[in-house]
Order: structure tokens, then C-alpha cells, then sequence
């Protein structure tokens, strides 16, 4: 038992001394290369003294890796991000890398400001920069000299009237060379409409005795509104171009495209301008006012004063001057009635100088007399606001006196045209000229209560022409049906029977009804009229409407016996002639 | 006792008699006035018309109107009135009541002038379909579709007469069968038109503007908007809402007085 222990406390001991050699190997292995690759963050400045409208440049360098930075905390600097640089560097063989985060920042006022600590996350932890306390200072107690670049930026009238154009100038003064990357960025010209004038101007000038080049951009303003107005900081970004060696002097070989020479990054920003636009005054003025702002002037033209009617003249109205002229409406034009006008679409001769927009506007109507007579055309006015003067004005044309004399065309036509062979229509599509409705309905049955058929009076008028139909047609099925031969005949048969039955007639007479009876009853079976029959006939006829033979046979005897006593001329006792009246009865009821 | 007594029986008899005849003369008397009161309404509105005073000219016209009168003429001049004074959603739906009643040319044009100006445009698809399919129903009035079937079908039937005097064979020839056509589609259109004016209903939207809403509130959403003189079918009815229907998708909840029953 003694030997078993210790062999199993030799045994934990090895297992230990296994965990220790390994957790040793893994520390040198992972831990001591991560600690030493520990990225190191810095951040600096390339200088702590500024004016209010210069910038600094911020850099936040993070060796071995890159990572995220926070610059949301600087609250007294505009932060323009200039962007990210990767370096390589061997200092005293030791080689590091690394990334660089690269800022401008700009002054918002000026006092000691101070960049706060600056969260900076790389590779899963959390870095915070140090503080730098920037100096800035006002730019008028600051040295010139000590300005390598700076802008201005400079409002012509601080308190236009609204619709007045403005010329709003930035100036980027630099004393020093400038490499490529140039960005400017313009200021927020809401509660305007903005222009730019021109190209930027380059002309050189000196500031309190420094020479400095200058770059120029003009913007036209015109406020749309009145009111308190702020336009905004101008921002210029810029490369300086920065000499290695400082104290060698300029040569051919300095331009950093020889890189002798590395470029600094700086954005310089101007001032806001506040400016007031005050409304326009009232109009009371007698003309329509033309919405026009500056300084105007009216002209009108007529090309012919002397006309005959149907011919046309063009009246020209040019409006010209400085100011919203692009804005210019059609003057009113008092034109007689007997002149018919047809407006143009309006010439501009628009540009944009040092003043703002000049130029001319130029309408054109034509006029056509259509009576003759002697008729003078209105003065034109145009009513503007002047700014210069701070009031309305109106300006007016000069009256025109037109004689129109009756159409030379009428009396060739007249005088001197015959019908030619194609005739021209004088025909042309009616237009309507006005718009309205027709009068009111003044007869005296509007108050008249209208009724409209019903519907069950719709059916019954619908139903009405087919139940005369039906009812004619029932008539004439019933009136035809007496029409019929067989009728016929069964009434003859009928009636001659009944003629026969008679006590007052012959016996000549008495056998004549007795064969018409019987001769009709036979015809009327047949559906045929006729008068006379022979025994074959009358037998024949009733079999082939079906009579049994012994009928048929019956009937033809019968009729024999009729002709027989009637063209034997034997007379006929009493006993007889109830006995053919018998048999011939009975024989009408056979035939039945 | 009384009652059979001869003479009482007679002045009972008189007095009634008498009683009768002034009643009647009172009833001719009040009915002699209500027509000189109408006689003069209408008189006074065309003077206002005249006279530019269209808002005494509606008045004049809406106090006949009010009487139950039914009159093509009378809603035409109405409809004058109203459109003259400015009130373009009850002119057309007096030119829409007036042409349920007749389709006068007047009317027509009037009708049309008063449409150029509603703003709302219809999505006419299937509208337009229709009105190829069945164009004579939008051309011609519901009076001019009954008398046509009712002259189609004499004219149809006595031709059929004629024929069967003539004691012809084929009773419908081809020119009977062309009219038997006629007469057919005519008689269905009126009666169309009959279940039309019976059952389906339509509303003319009165004031400038009106909120279509999802619901019968108005808290519930605004679907679409709708302007004076807009047509629109009635598809259900609440205590004070209509449910309307203008064209393909549109189709919401309005109060009742925002919308004139045609």
C-alpha cells in the first residue's frame, strides 16, 4: 500500500510540473508577443497658436494597427477629416508602422480651447488620447506677418431690400506656396438665391505691409424674403507647401514634385455675416407694380404709324436695366379695339456682371387694324422699385398715333379680281369667343307638374300593340272559319233540309231541297263546294273521308232514290215523303 | 222619431249640401292661391335673375322646387341660379335632377359648362367601356328611350298586322326583324334605366371640399378629397353617412349633408 501511494504522489507531481512547463511555453509563445505588440496611441498638433478663421491640423497616430476615433467630443472646432495615412519607419534600426488620423480643426471662437481626450479603439481596447490646450487668438491682435493664409468674406449691402441683388465676396489670402488640393467649400446661402460670378479672380495685394496672393470668388444674392439672415462660414481647404530644410535657399529643386519638399494640410474658414432684408414699402401707386427690384427703364417702338386695315405693325417694348429683369412680365398695352394684338414670346438679353444681373427684356406684339379711322396707342408704364432711391417709380412710354386707311386689297378686288378657277374657302372652324351659360326657361309651363310614365304604364303600352295583334288575329281566325267551302255547304245542306221539312212546298220542290241537303252534306265533307253529284262520286267522297261503305253505300242509294222520284215525275203520297225525309235525316246524322 | 221626420231629413240634407260646396269652393280658393304664390315666386326669381341677384333668384326658384313640383324647366333654371351665384355643387345637381327628367339641349350645354369647371377627373376606364357598349343610353334621355320602344314596338306590331292581313306566309321579314331589334333593345334600355333610377343611386358633392374618410368619424383617416359638383354612386347609407364609390379604388365614407342626393 505504502509503495502504491507513493507512486501515485511521483505521478501528480509529474502531472504538475507538465501544466507548469506548459503554461510557461504558452506566456512566451501568445502572451509576451501580444504585450509586445501593444498599439500605442499619441496625439498631437502641428501648432498650439492659431487666430480665429485659421486652422491646426490634428493627428491621432496609432502604431502597429489602425482603429476607430472618436472626435464627437471637440465642441470648439470645426473638424474637417483630412484623411487616413499608413508610415513605415526605421528609427535607429528599429523598424515601427503604423496608421495616422489626420484633422484640420478650426477655431469656433477664441480663448485657450482645449481638444479633449479622445476615445480611440484598436484591436479590442479602448485608448484615450491626452489633452491639448490650443491658444487662439483674435485676428485683429494677431500679427500679420504671422499669417501664412487666411480668408475674408464680405457682403456688399448688409441691408438690401428683399428681391435686391447683393454681391457676396470670399477672399483667400496666402503668402505662402500652395500645392494641388484646393477645396472650397461654399456657405449656406438659405433665404437666397445665389450666383456664382464668374471664374475666381488671382490678383495679388498687401495687408499691413505682408504681400500675399489672393484668390477671389463672387457669388449674385438675391434674398428671396425679409428678415434677419445669417450666411454662413466659407471653409477653403488647402496644401502648404513646406521646405525640408528650412534655412537652404528657394531653388528649382524645392517643388515638391523634386520631393524636397512635403505638403501641410490647412483649412482656413471666414467669419458669418448677418444681414437684414427689409421688406418692400407698400405700393399705393396708380400702375400695376411689375414685381421688379433695382433700377429701370421702359421703351416702346412702332414700326409703321401709317396703315391700312389687315395690315400689321410690331409694337416693341423693351424693358431694360438692373436687377430681377429676368423676372419682367408683359407690360399692359392699352390698345384700341379696332386693332387686333398678337403677342411674341419675349427676347432676353440677360448677363451677369459685377452689378448683378443687366440686361433687357424685349416684347413684341403685333397689331393688326381691322377699321380704319385715326387711333393713338396708350403710353406703356412700368411701375419698379428703386433701390438706389428706396421708393417706387414708374416709367413711361411715349404715346404712338396710328392712321389706318381702308384695305387696298378691297378695292383691287373690287376694281380689278375675277374669279379665278380654284376658289378659296373663306370657311373656318367657329371658336367659342366667351364662356357662358344659356338663360333661364321663362314659359309658363315650368310650373307645370312633369310625370313620367310609370313603369307598369311603360308595360302596358309595350303589351298593347301585341293584344290588338291577338285580338285581330282571333277575328279573322273566327271570320275565316265561315269562309271555309265545308261551312258553306253544311249550312246550304242544312237549310235545304229544314226547307224540305216544310208541310207547305210541292213534292218537285220538296224532292229539289232533299237532294241539295243531301248533295251539300256530301260536298261539305268533302271540304269543296259544288252543286251535283252522281251516285259513284257522292259514294267515292265519303269512303275516303272515312265513312264506313254501308254509309257510303247508304248515301248513294239515297240519292239515287231522290233523282229517280224527282225525273220520274210520279207523285209522292204522303208515306213517302216522310220516309225519304227520314231516311235522309238519319243519314245527316251518320254523316255527323 | 226625429230622424223620421220628412222635413228634418231635408234641412239635414241642405245643410250638408251646403257645407260641401263651401268646402269645395275653400279648397279651390286655397288651391287658386298656392298657384298665384308659385306664379309669383317664379316671376320674382327670373326678376332677380335679371337683375343679378341670383342668391333671391335660388330662393324664389328652391321655394317653388319645395312645393314638390317636378319640373325639367323649373331645375334647369335652379341650376342657372345656382351656378350664376357661384355654388357650382348644387347647380349640378340640379342640372342632374333635371335631366333625369328631360335632356333639353339647353340643359345639355349648361350642363356641360357647369362640368368644365368641377376639378375632379374620373379615372374613365370603365366608364368609357360602358359608354362604347351601350352608347344610345348616355346619348339619348330616359324619356327619349321609352318613347322610342314604345313607337319600335307599334311600329313593330303593326307591320306584323299588315303581314298577317296579307295573309303572308313569313310573318317577320327582314325589316320587321330590324325594328323587332330596335323595339328589343330600346324596351331593355328603358327598363335598365328604370331599375337605375329604382336602385342605384347617385349624390353630387356639395361644398368646395370634402374629406373622403375610411370611417365614420372624423378622426378616421382622409382617403382622398373630393370637390364640388364631383358625381359620385351611393353603395351604402349610415344615420349620417354615405358610403361612396367615385371610380376604381376610391371609395370611402362622407356625411350625408355634404352630399345631394340626385
Amino acid at each position: 500500500m505504502n509503495g502504491q501511494n507513493l507512486e501515485k504522489t511521483e505521478q501528480k507531481r509529474d502531472f504538475k510540473t507538465r501544466n507548469l512547463l506548459f503554461a510557461m511555453i504558452f506566456i512566451c509563445v501568445f502572451v509576451i508577443p501580444s504585450i509586445a505588440r501593444a498599439a500605442g496611441v499619441q496625439a498631437f498638433v502641428d501648432r498650439k497658436n492659431v487666430t480665429i478663421g485659421e486652422s491646426l491640423r490634428l493627428t491621432i497616430s496609432i502604431s502597429k494597427a489602425g482603429g476607430d476615433v472618436d472626435v464627437s467630443p471637440i465642441k470648439h472646432f470645426k473638424v474637417i477629416q483630412q484623411g487616413v495615412t499608413n508610415y513605415h519607419k526605421i528609427v535607429n534600426g528599429k523598424a515601427s508602422r503604423g496608421v495616422e488620423y489626420n484633422y484640420s480643426l478650426i477655431p469656433l471662437k477664441q480663448g485657450r480651447l482645449t481638444i479633449p481626450q479622445l476615445k480611440v479603439e484598436s484591436e479590442g481596447n479602448i485608448y484615450k488620447t491626452q489633452k491639448i490646450v490650443i491658444q487662439v487668438s483674435d485676428r485683429k491682435t494677431q500679427n500679420a506677418d504671422s499669417r501664412e493664409v487666411f480668408a475674408e468674406a464680405a457682403i456688399s449691402n448688409a441691408n438690401p431690400y428683399e428681391g435686391q441683388q447683393i454681391i457676396y465676396t470670399f477672399r483667400f489670402y496666402h503668402a505662402v506656396q500652395l500645392g494641388r488640393g484646393i477645396n472650397f467649400q461654399r456657405p449656406d446661402f438659405s433665404g437666397f438665391t445665389a450666383e456664382q460670378l464668374g471664374k475666381e479672380k488671382h490678383h495679388k495685394t498687401a495687408v499691413a505691409g505682408k504681400g500675399y496672393d489672393v484668390i477671389e470668388l463672387r457669388y449674385v444674392l438675391v434674398p428671396l424674403n425679409p428678415g434677419k439672415k445669417t450666411i454662413g462660414p466659407a471653409v477653403l481647404e488647402c496644401n502648404i507647401v513646406r521646405s525640408h530644410q528650412k534655412n537652404r535657399s528657394r531653388g528649382f529643386f524645392d517643388n515638391p514634385f523634386f520631393g524636397n519638399a512635403k505638403l501641410e494640410r490647412r483649412a482656413v474658414k471666414t467669419e458669418a455675416l448677418a444681414i437684414n432684408v427689409k421688406p418692400l414699402p407698400a405700393y399705393d401707386g396708380d400702375a400695376e407694380f411689375s414685381g421688379l427690384v433695382g433700377k429701370f427703364d421702359i421703351r416702346a417702338e412702332i414700326g409703321a404709324d401709317k396703315l391700312r386695315v389687315g395690315d400689321s405693325t410690331t409694337l416693341s417694348v423693351t424693358i431694360s436695366g438692373n436687377g430681377n429683369i429676368m423676372d419682367a412680365g408683359m407690360p399692359k398695352i392699352g390698345v384700341s379695339e379696332a386693332f387686333k394684338a398678337y403677342a411674341d414670346d419675349p427676347e432676353e438679353a440677360i448677363r451677369l456682371n459685377a452689378g448683378g444681373y443687366t440686361g433687357k427684356k424685349i416684347f413684341r406684339t403685333a397689331l393688326v387694324p381691322i377699321r380704319e379711322g385715326q387711333y393713338s396707342l396708350e403710353p406703356i408704364r412700368i411701375s419698379y422699385f428703386d433701390v438706389s432711391r428706396g421708393k417706387y417709380q414708374t416709367r413711361t412710354t411715349r404715346a404712338f398715333s396710328v392712321s389706318v386707311s381702308p384695305s387696298e386689297k378691297k378695292d383691287e378686288l373690287e376694281v380689278f379680281s375675277a374669279p379665278s378657277g380654284e376658289v378659296v374657302s373663306l370657311k373656318k372652324k367657329v371658336e367659342l369667343t366667351g364662356q357662358d351659360i344659356l338663360p333661364l326657361k321663362e314659359e309658363l309651363d315650368t310650373l307645370e307638374n312633369q310625370k313620367s310614365l310609370s313603369p307598369l304604364g311603360f308595360i302596358f303600352l309595350i303589351l298593347l300593340p301585341a293584344f290588338f295583334w291577338m285580338m285581330m288575329r282571333a277575328y279573322l281566325v273566327i271570320t275565316r272559319k265561315n269562309d271555309e267551302p265545308g261551312r258553306i255547304m253544311a249550312d246550304r245542306a242544312e237549310k235545304a233540309l229544314k226547307n224540305a221539312c216544310s208541310i207547305e212546298i210541292s213534292g218537285e220542290e220538296f224532292l229539289s231541297c232533299l237532294y241539295r241537303s243531301l248533295v251539300s252534306a256530301i260536298f261539305s265533307k268533302a271540304g269543296v263546294r259544288g252543286e251535283s253529284l252522281t251516285y259513284a262520286e257522292a259514294a267515292e267522297i265519303l269512303l275516303s273521308k272515312g265513312y264506313s261503305e254501308e254509309i257510303a253505300e247508304s248515301a248513294a242509294e239515297l240519292l239515287e232514290k231522290i233523282e229517280s222520284a224527282k225525273f220520274s215525275g210520279l207523285d209522292m203520297d204522303r208515306e213517302f215523303r216522310e220516309s225519304l225525309l227520314s231516311e235522309t235525316k238519319h243519314l245527316f246524322r251518320s254523316l255527323s | 222619431m226625429i230622424c223620421s221626420n220628412p222635413n228634418f231629413r231635408f234641412r239635414a240634407f241642405s245643410v250638408c249640401c251646403m257645407a260641401a260646396i263651401i268646402l269645395l269652393a275653400f279648397q279651390a280658393q286655397a288651391a287658386h292661391g298656392t298657384e298665384n304664390e308659385t306664379g309669383r315666386a317664379f316671376h320674382d326669381g327670373i326678376r332677380y335673375y335679371k337683375e343679378g341677384n341670383f342668391a333671391g333668384a335660388v330662393s324664389e326658384f328652391s321655394q317653388i322646387a319645395g312645393t314638390g313640383l317636378r319640373n325639367a324647366k323649373l331645375f334647369y333654371n335652379l341650376g342657372n341660379a345656382y351656378l350664376k351665384n357661384g355654388d357650382l355643387g348644387y347647380a349640378i345637381l340640379w342640372y342632374e335632377r333635371a335631366l333625369k327628367l328631360g335632356g333639353d339641349p339647353d340643359l345639355r350645354f349648361n350642363h356641360r359648362q357647369a362640368l368644365d369647371r368641377v376639378t375632379d377627373e374620373k379615372d374613365s376606364r370603365d366608364a368609357s367601356v360602358f359608354r362604347i357598349l351601350f352608347f344610345w343610353k348616355h346619348f339619348l334621355s330616359p324619356e327619349t328611350v321609352r318613347s322610342g320602344a314604345i313607337v319600335l314596338n307599334l311600329i313593330f306590331w303593326l307591320l306584323i298586322a299588315v303581314r298577317t292581313l296579307r295573309r303572308r306566309k313569313r310573318i317577320l321579314g327582314a325589316s320587321a326583324c330590324l325594328i323587332l331589334i330596335s323595339a328589343l333593345v330600346f324596351t331593355l334600355t328603358a327598363f335598365y334605366n328604370y331599375y337605375e333610377a329604382a336602385y342605384l343611386r347617385h349624390a353630387v358633392i356639395l361644398p368646395p371640399e370634402v374629406s373622403v374618410r375610411s370611417g365614420l368619424s372624423d378622426s378616421t383617416t382622409e382617403l382622398f378629397v373630393l370637390h364640388a359638383g364631383t358625381k359620385v354612386k351611393l353603395e351604402e347609407e349610415d344615420n349620417d353617412h354615405f358610403k361612396i364609390y367615385f371610380s376604381e379604388g376610391k371609395i370611402g365614407w362622407i356625411k350625408k349633408t355634404d352630399a345631394g342626393l340626385i
